[in-house]
């Protein structure tokens, strides 16, 4: 074995954060499996739940292909749903169910999208930068 | 001087606790209901508001709660809703973490100067609020596994005074 240090690049930060990042995402789903209040730490019914899924899944096939602009996409998303949650909140149940804290919930898994493409865009420039000064 | 351990285990502990403040908020911020917030049924945020009129802590506290905040609590409800539902999403991202662990140190002594004297109340769950957030203020909590870690670089390569700012409460 050489001692020489593993590099990480922006793609390995895309591929690495957006894959927890979705993989937390989908993980939220499971807060619709029990229904203990103490660790109902978010209100996730059916229809939040698959929807977690779904821009899980979309956002780890972004993250394993590179595609910053996916990653952006679902937490553009996340944050518009809790940003309609969040103002409609105590008027019935609105586009999507849930409460105030499934909006808090999709705010931070939306800047954690958004944050981690914003990381490796400006790096992936860099790099191109050093790469090819001409 | 000994240096603290900033091993695997000690880091993934600082975003255990980091998460685990961020899922506090989060889950304490559904039962701030608007549009009235408890007070037509005298519950919720504005029975716990005005706790801190029927059993003082802080005199000068009760004063401002009485005077201020219970006649324009709809204000009062919506800007708690906003502040606490933010606390929770920007701690859970680990974004400006710094900033909010103080901005939840401020909301803990608000909470704390409502209810401590309240029936029932274990005050020890007031003084741990503010001792995991004094932990993630004091370790940059947002530097291990949230998007602090990964922005720091950028900020600090920018030379913007946003960037600046940010550094700082990060």
């Amino acid at each position: 074995m050489t001692g020489a240090p593993r590099r990480s690049g922006p793609d390995d930060l895309l591929r690495n954060r957006g894959l927890g990042v979705s993989a937390a995402t989908a993980a939220g789903a499971l807060f619709t499996l029990y229904d203990y209040t103490p660790l109902n730490f978010a209100q996730v019914d059916g229809r939040i739940a698959v929807l977690l899924l779904v821009l899980g899944v979309v956002g780890a096939a972004g993250a394993v292909l590179g595609r910053g602009v996916v990653l952006v996409g679902v937490g553009a998303v996340l944050l518009l749903l809790a940003f309609v949650r969040l103002v409609t909140y105590g008027h019935g149940d609105g586009l999507i169910g849930g409460g105030s804290s499934t909006a808090a919930l999709f705010a931070g898994l939306g800047l954690a999208h958004l944050g981690i493409a914003v990381a490796a865009r400006p790096l992936a420039a860099a790099e191109r930068d050093r790469r090819d000064p001409g | 001087m000994e240096h603290l351990d900033t091993g695997t285990a000690s880091r993934v502990v600082v975003a255990g606790v980091r998460i685990a403040v961020a899922l506090m908020w989060i889950q304490n911020v559904n039962w701030k209901r608007p549009p009235d917030f408890g007070r037509d049924a005298d519950r919720g945020l504005y029975k716990f508001t005005n706790d801190a009129v029927l059993h003082p802590v802080v005199a000068p506290f009760s004063w401002f709660v009485e005077r201020v905040v219970l006649p324009n609590f709809t204000l009062f409800g919506y800007a708690t809703l906003l502040l606490e539902f933010s606390l929770g999403a920007f701690l859970l991202a680990g974004l400006l973490t710094r900033l909010w662990a103080v901005i939840g140190i401020v909301q803990t002594a608000a909470i704390t100067m409502s209810v401590l004297n309240a029936p029932n109340e274990w005050q020890w769950s007031y003084y741990l609020m503010f001792a995991a957030h004094f932990v993630l203020l004091a370790s940059a909590a947002g530097r291990v596994a949230g998007l602090d870690a990964i922005l720091r670089p950028r900020w600090r390569r920018s030379g913007s005074r946003l960037a600046a700012l940010a550094l700082k409460a990060s």
